[in-house]
């Protein structure tokens, strides 16, 4: 059997049968259909039965099924039998393959069959196909997203810090330069002008910090935390001071990470414990161990502690649970944190502490899972 | 014998953020003379002494700003830094950004400094004290080596 005309129709989602403009016939019988503007299936019944029953269907009474004008056409051609035939997809018919011939055809189980599986390999290649224009249109999506997340973070960094400087900048040349011709309350206005500025400054460095431990690669390697635990105290050995604090370090395992994101992790952890202090000189802990899925740190102090209830609030972006007065700062330190911490694939919690303060703890990976995971080539030397 | 007064040229596009700088550059102990350029372009034809910059003096050192319509900072640096004739003058690139592209952009493009500008004006002055320190007392610039000719 070989067929003279072969047209491809798309069955849509909500079962519509529509022409996909795919032709082939062969050359001795001049046909039409490719310069003719056919949006319906050229076998409409047939084709409606092969998609409901998932099954080949076929004629040998054409003169019935074609659309009014075709009929003609196919007479010309002495064409008298067609077929339909699905193409099975995990979606149920995705397609549908219309064939017309010369010769009154019979198809017998064993054609069924065949056809049958030809239809479903079909539909699996365009399932295949489907998922993968999904994924390219996807990925694309993130492509764009991200240029565009890297545009806003330059505009933050620079084009929106721009005019502040110019509020400030002339702002604080006023009072310094004009203090003779500004009376007390028009140099405390501008005090206010300045302070304001300088939040927003401070707010839009920190988004510019919480996008960046987002979008950053990580430079992953083996750590001590000891050594960075040192780094940190070092680095905050004035406001340890300050407060008195004692900060006990335990033992702490060695981690894979990335070194300037677990340092500013562990600096602000210890930064808060300390700001948020109680009456007394503050009692820090950093400590380690095991757990089911890596190691899990913990930095708990003796402070005035979280209400449970806020527990997950104190994570998210500029949120605060004290005044500016009482306690300075823009509130996104703990939102980078739980960036950081998500970024290298552990978690960040908060538990009320033992006495009173709170225990903020975190997962890490062990340096074995985190190579195997991002190396895989470094076991095949 | 009083020596002769620092050469600087601003390169930034914006009269305010010129007008700033001037002002700090203003309470320098270091004499110094002040000229600016609007962006890249016209800062390239003023020391190319191109027409109507005949007049243009050499300056001992750049400040530049990064963003600029038109001919940007990066851009400068590229056509300055491998023009043989004004590749030696110091570029101290001030701006805004603290972008690590941006700074790592610089410096490979051979900028000899790179600077954030602060938003707090006392914090800037001292940045531009720092700068006018090394830049004019500290270090010695091509223009000092006397000519063996």
């Amino acid at each position: 059997m070989d067929w003279q005309v072969a047209h491809g129709c798309v069955v849509d989602p909500d079962g519509g049968i529509r022409s996909a403009s795919l032709w082939d016939h062969s050359d001795a019988y001049p046909w039409p259909g490719g310069d003719l503007d056919l949006a319906t299936p050229l076998l409409p019944a047939l084709s409606q039965r092969a998609t409901t029953t998932q099954e080949p269907a076929w004629t040998t009474e054409l003169t019935g099924e074609l659309p009014e004008g075709w009929a003609l056409a196919a007479k010309r051609a002495g064409l008298v039998s067609g077929a339909a035939i699905p193409i099975i997809t995990d979606d149920g018919v995705g397609a549908v393959l219309e064939f017309l011939d010369d010769h009154p055809i019979h198809l017998d189980d064993d054609f069924v069959s065949l056809f049958h599986e030809v239809g479903r390999q079909l539909g699996s290649v365009v399932e295949r196909e489907r998922h993968l224009a999904e994924l390219d249109a996807i990925s694309d999506e993130l492509r764009r997203s991200n240029l565009e997340l890297e545009r806003f973070a330059y505009i933050a960094s620079h084009d929106l810090q721009e005019p502040l400087r110019k509020i400030v900048g002339f702002s604080q040349l006023l009072t310094r330069r004009h203090a003779d011709a500004l009376d007390d309350e028009a140099a405390e206005y501008l005090d206010y002008v300045v302070d304001g500025a300088k939040r927003l400054q401070d707010l839009i460095q920190d988004l510019l910090h919480y996008s960046r431990a987002g979008r950053d690669d990580l430079d992953l390697e083996p750590l001590e935390l000891t050594d960075l635990v040192d780094d940190v105290l070092a680095d905050l050995s004035m406001a340890v001071d300050d407060a008195a604090a004692t900060i006990d370090v335990g033992d702490l395992p060695q981690v894979a990470g990335d070194r300037s994101k677990l340092t500013a992790l562990l600096n602000n952890l210890v930064a808060n414990a300390l700001k948020f202090r109680g009456d007394g000189p503050p009692h820090i802990s950093i400590s380690g161990h095991r757990a089911e899925d890596g190691w899990e740190i913990a930095v708990e102090d003796d402070g005035i502690g979280i209400d449970p209830a806020q527990h997950e609030r104190v994570f998210e972006v500029f949120s605060r649970l004290h005044t500016r007065e009482a306690y300075p700062g823009t509130g996104i330190g703990l939102a980078v944190c739980r960036r950081i911490v998500e970024r290298h694939g552990g978690r960040l919690w908060v538990e009320p502490g033992h006495d009173g303060g709170s225990v903020f703890r975190f997962t890490l990976p062990t340096v074995d899972a985190a190579t195997s995971a991002h190396e895989p080539e470094e076991t095949t030397r | 014998m009083t020596p002769k007064p620092v050469e600087i040229l601003l390169v930034d596009d914006d009269p305010a953020d010129l007008r700033l700088t001037r002002e700090m550059l203003s309470q320098s102990k270091v004499r110094n003379r002040i000229r600016s350029a609007a962006d890249g372009a016209e800062a390239l034809a003023y020391l190319r002494r191109a027409e109507g910059f005949e007049d243009a003096v050499r300056p001992d050192v750049i400040l530049l700003d990064l963003n600029m319509p038109g001919m940007g900072g990066h851009e400068f640096l590229q056509e300055m830094k491998t023009d043989r004739r004004l590749s030696s003058i110091p570029v101290v690139v001030v701006t805004t950004s603290d972008e690590e592209a941006d700074i790592a952009e610089s410096y490979a493009l051979h900028a000899n400094a790179y600077v954030t500008k602060p938003i707090d004006l006392d914090q800037f002055a001292r940045i531009v004290r720092a700068i006018e320190d090394f830049w004019f007392q500290v270090v010695k610039l091509p223009g000092d080596i006397p000519d063996e000719g």
